[in-house]
This record gives C-alpha cells, structure tokens and sequence, in this order.
C-alpha cells in the first residue's frame, strides 16, 4: 500500500517541481553565462575602458551584477515556490475535497502521512541539492573564464588547489582535521534532515489547523508562522548552550592552537545544535500529526 | 443475526452545546438497500462520514463486519460522497488507473460498461465534464467495486430525471444479496421503489427503523408521505 501511496505522490508533484528544476537549470545557464561575458569583457584590459568604451564597461558590469541579483532573487523565489506548492498539495488532497478520496483509502494514517512527507522531502531535498550543483556550476564557469580571460597567467584552480593543500597539512599539524571532518560530516546530515524537517513543519502546522472549527487554513498558516518563530528562538538558545563552553575557551586561552581548535568546535557545535533542533521539531511534529489524523481527523 | 454495521452508542459533537449524532445505537444487517432519511441537519451525513473514517466519532464505538474503522473495512466500504473528490486535472481513465491500484474489488469491465453507456470519454478530463457528469463518473467508480457497502450520500440529488433512472438501475443491477447499500437522499419518492429498509433520523436521533413493507402495512403511506407526516414543520 505504502509503495502505492508514493507512486500516486511522485505522479501527483512532479509536474510542478520539474518545472522548478528546469527554472533552477535555466537560472544557472543565464548566471553563467552574464558572468562569463562580463569576466571575459572586463579582463580584456582598460585599454578599451580608457579608448571611450567607457558606457560599453559600465553596461556589461551592470549586466553582470543584474544577472548576480537576478540569480539570487530566482533561487529564493523557487525555494518559496516549493515550499508553498508543497504546503498546497498537501491541504489539497489532505483536507479539502480530495481529501474525502485519500483518507477513504485502504491505508493507515501513518501510511498516508509517510508517503506525503518522504516524496515532499525528497522533492524539497532535490531542488535543494539542484541550487547547490548550480552555484558550484557558477563558481567553475566565473573561475574558467578568469582562467582562460588571462591566458593562464591567473589560476584561480591552481590557486585554490594550493590553498587547500595548504590548509589540510596545517589542520594535520594542529589537531583540527577531526572538527573539520565533523563539521563536514554535521553538513551533510543537516542537508539530509533540514528539508523532511522542513516538510513536517509545514503539514504538521497545517494539520494542527484542522483541530479549529472556523478558519482552518487560516490557523494552519499562523501555525506554521509561529512554529517557525518558536523554532527560530529555540535555534539561538540552543545554539548559545551548545557554543558556550568553546567561547569561554576562546576567551581565556592565550594559546592560538586552543583557540583554532575552539572556533573549529564552535562551528560543528552549531551545527550539531541546529540538527537536534530539526530532528527533534521534526519528530514532535509527526507524532501530532499521527495523532490528529488517527484520533481527530474531522474533515468539513 | 449477522450484521454488517454495528453502532454502539455513537455520539458525535462539534462543540460543547449540541450533538451532531447522539447517542445512536442501531444494527444494519446484510443483503438490503436501507435507505438513510431525515430533514437538513439531522446527522446523517456526519453518520456516513463516521462510517467511513472521515470523522472520528466523540465517543462509542463503530464496526463494520464486526471491525473498527480503519484500513480493513475502507477496503470493503465503497462511498459516494456528495461532493467531488476527484483531481480535476486528471483523465476518467487515470481515475480508473488509480482505483484499480487501490481497491481490489474494482471491476475495470464493469466500470468500462457504464462510462459507454453513459457515453462518458474516458479521455476526458474531470473538469472538463459537467457537475452533473462529474457525479455519474463517481458512481461509476463506487458502483464498480464488489463492496459488501455501499454508501451513497445524496447519489441523485444534483443530475436529471433521466440519469437518476439510469442511477437507480445501476444500484439495482450491481448490487448483490451480500452486500448493503445505504442512501441517504431527500428525494425519497424517486428512491422509494428500490428500498427494502429505512432509517429516520432527526437532532441526531434514530426516530425510526422499520422496514418499507412494514410502512405500507401498518401505515397504508408511501414512505415519502409518511416522511412528511413524521417530520412535517
């Protein structure tokens, strides 16, 4: 039943997040491509800047910064855009009409809120991933063109390659490499966790909603505001209790390594503390939901 | 005696001051069509949704072929609800797709049959049909599966005179003794013929559950006219 519910949900999302992916991929075609002709123009010398092509300058940089903005401002549109394509679908087929079809299913509220959630996740999870391949695409195109802009006389890779070695032999000589490993191992697990969690916050405040007799939507999205207030405040506290002990280090430590390895602890304490906040939200939110569907499902 | 639902003292509020259903106990048996009837706000289609799992009731208990509500008896019970609950960008044939994959009682041919004869494309789109086609696809679908349940809410309350003989013949030739079906309506006298058993209910109360036979016996009414006598204003 369960591998059914996902099927019907994959069909049912798909159309509108490929459309996203596809305004993602086109994002970072024309990003790339604006910054690669300004970099390309730019670099050609100021012998043209001081020949009188002074506006043509000004026009391309301006095109290079508008395409910058124009990029960031795409990105954070699509990531508005799924969360409140997400949060529609769900209410649409959980608690309007349709809704009347799913949960006449031959299926446990479990089975059903499994199945929302995982694909919801996994789509959030996807175009997410999608933002970070295109910003590391970015990167390769601006670093290419100062590369080939130069006629090799700047490597930025070369560069970057070397600053790298660099900074992994010193980790080695200091002791931090297991805190950068741990940082980078707290990344990909909060990348992983942050959009379920992200997910289950959403349907969860829209599920707790239901629970009203008037203005139900209504109450599922001051839910969701207030959550994510509540969630934000709770991130600082636990994030201050999780750091303290490495900023008092900081502090009184007269020794640089210490404090390196301090700040090195700082960062993957933060993390840390921001994926047990996610998981724990997540996990309380869940469980209400189960709840509400098993125990107060009043569908209108 | 082998019922199909059993209502235990099933009482159902929305707030604090009144009763949607209240305090119902009532037994259906197998094998006939009972016909649920009352005037506006008398609790059935809060009935009908707690029998389905839309509702989840304040208190007493609810079973269907002697289980509590929950995946086991949605998978016996075929509603018709009396909305649509149909995507409206999707063709009749993914509908069918869809219910095919989840109900195993649903009978594609059966379902074909009757979207030919009611010359309803099965390419076509939900919300390219009329509200009224929109209905007959959903008793389609409802009326496809070998359910031992049938649930209609208001099945004939939004389509033709025409369709509603078409409907009411549908009911006929596809129920079997096995199962029961139960509508809910309050155009009684088109549904009269085909009923074996009635329910009143009023303020959330059974008032009445007598059989169709026992009306014309004891009464000397039609159903329909000794509706109005009970629940005249």
């Amino acid at each position: 039943m369960l591998k059914k519910l996902m099927k019907y949900e994959w069909k049912g999302t798909f159309k509108i997040c490929l459309i996203l992916l596809a305004v993602v991929a086109g994002a970072t075609l024309v990003g790339a491509l604006g910054w690669s002709v300004m970099i390309r123009y730019l670099s050609r010398g100021s012998a043209e800047y001081h020949n009188g092509n002074e506006m043509a300058s000004v026009a391309v940089t301006m095109m290079g910064m508008g395409t910058f903005f124009a990029y960031i401002l795409t990105m954070a549109g699509v990531t508005y855009l799924l969360i409140g394509y997400l949060g529609v679908h769900f209410y649409k087929t959980m608690y309007t009409d349709e809704g009347y079809l799913t949960h006449t299913l031959p299926a446990t509220p479990k089975q059903i809120l499994f199945s929302k959630v995982f694909v919801a996740g996994c789509w959030n999870l996807i175009i997410l991933g999608a933002m970070g391949i295109s910003v590391v695409v970015l990167v390769i195109t601006i670093f290419g063109s100062f590369s080939s802009s130069y006629n090799g006389l700047y490597n930025p890779w070369a560069e970057m390659s070397r600053d790298f070695t660099q900074m992994w032999r010193e980790l080695n000589d200091t002791g931090l490499k297991v805190e950068i490993v741990h940082t980078i191992v707290s990344t990909i697990l909060a990348y992983i966790v942050s959009p379920f969690s992200g997910v289950i916050m959403l349907f969860g405040s829209l599920t707790i909603g239901q629970l009203a007799s008037k203005h139900k939507l209504l109450v599922g999205i001051l839910t969701y505001v207030g959550v994510l207030f509540a969630n934000s405040i709770l991130g600082q506290i636990f994030r201050f209790v999780f750091t303290l002990p490495y900023l008092v280090r900081v502090s009184t430590s007269s020794s640089s390594n210490v404090a390196a390895r301090s700040v090195a602890g700082n960062m993957s304490s933060t993390l840390d503390a921001s994926l047990a906040l996610a998981v724990v939200t997540g996990a309380i939110m869940y469980f209400v939901m189960i709840q509400i569907l098993s125990k107060k499902l009043n569908l209108d | 005696m082998d019922h199909l639902i059993d209502l235990t003292d099933v009482t159902k509020s929305y707030n604090a001051r009144s009763a949607a259903v209240d305090h119902v106990m009532l037994s259906l048996p197998r094998g006939k069509i009972i016909g649920l009837l009352g005037p506006n706000g008398s609790g059935k289609t809060t009935l009908i949704k707690m029998l389905n799992g839309l509702l989840v009731p304040t208190s007493g208990q609810i079973r269907i072929s002697g289980m509590p509500i929950g995946p086991e008896t949605k998978a016996k019970v075929a509603y018709l609800p009396d909305r649509t609950y149909l995507a409206g960008n999707q063709t009749v044939t993914q509908i069918l797709d869809f219910f095919e994959d989840f109900y195993q009682d649903f009978s594609r041919e059966r379902a074909a049959q009757m979207l030919q004869s009611l010359h309803i494309d099965p390419k076509a789109r939900m919300n390219s049909l009329s509200k009224g086609t929109k209905e007959k696809v959903q008793l389609i679908l409802v009326m496809s599966r070998n359910a031992e349940l049938y649930v209609l809410d208001e099945p004939i309350a939004g389509v033709d005179p025409a369709a509603r003989d078409y409907i009411l013949r549908t009911i006929l030739n596809n129920y079997n003794p096995q199962s029961t079906v139960l509508i809910s309506t309050h155009l009684i006298s088109d549904i009269e013929q085909v009923l074996h058993e009635v329910v009143f209910m009023r303020y959330g109360k059974i008032v009445l559950y007598t059989s169709v036979e026992n009306i014309h016996k004891e009464k000397g009414k039609s159903v329909d006219a000794y509706f109005r006598e009970v629940f005249a204003c």
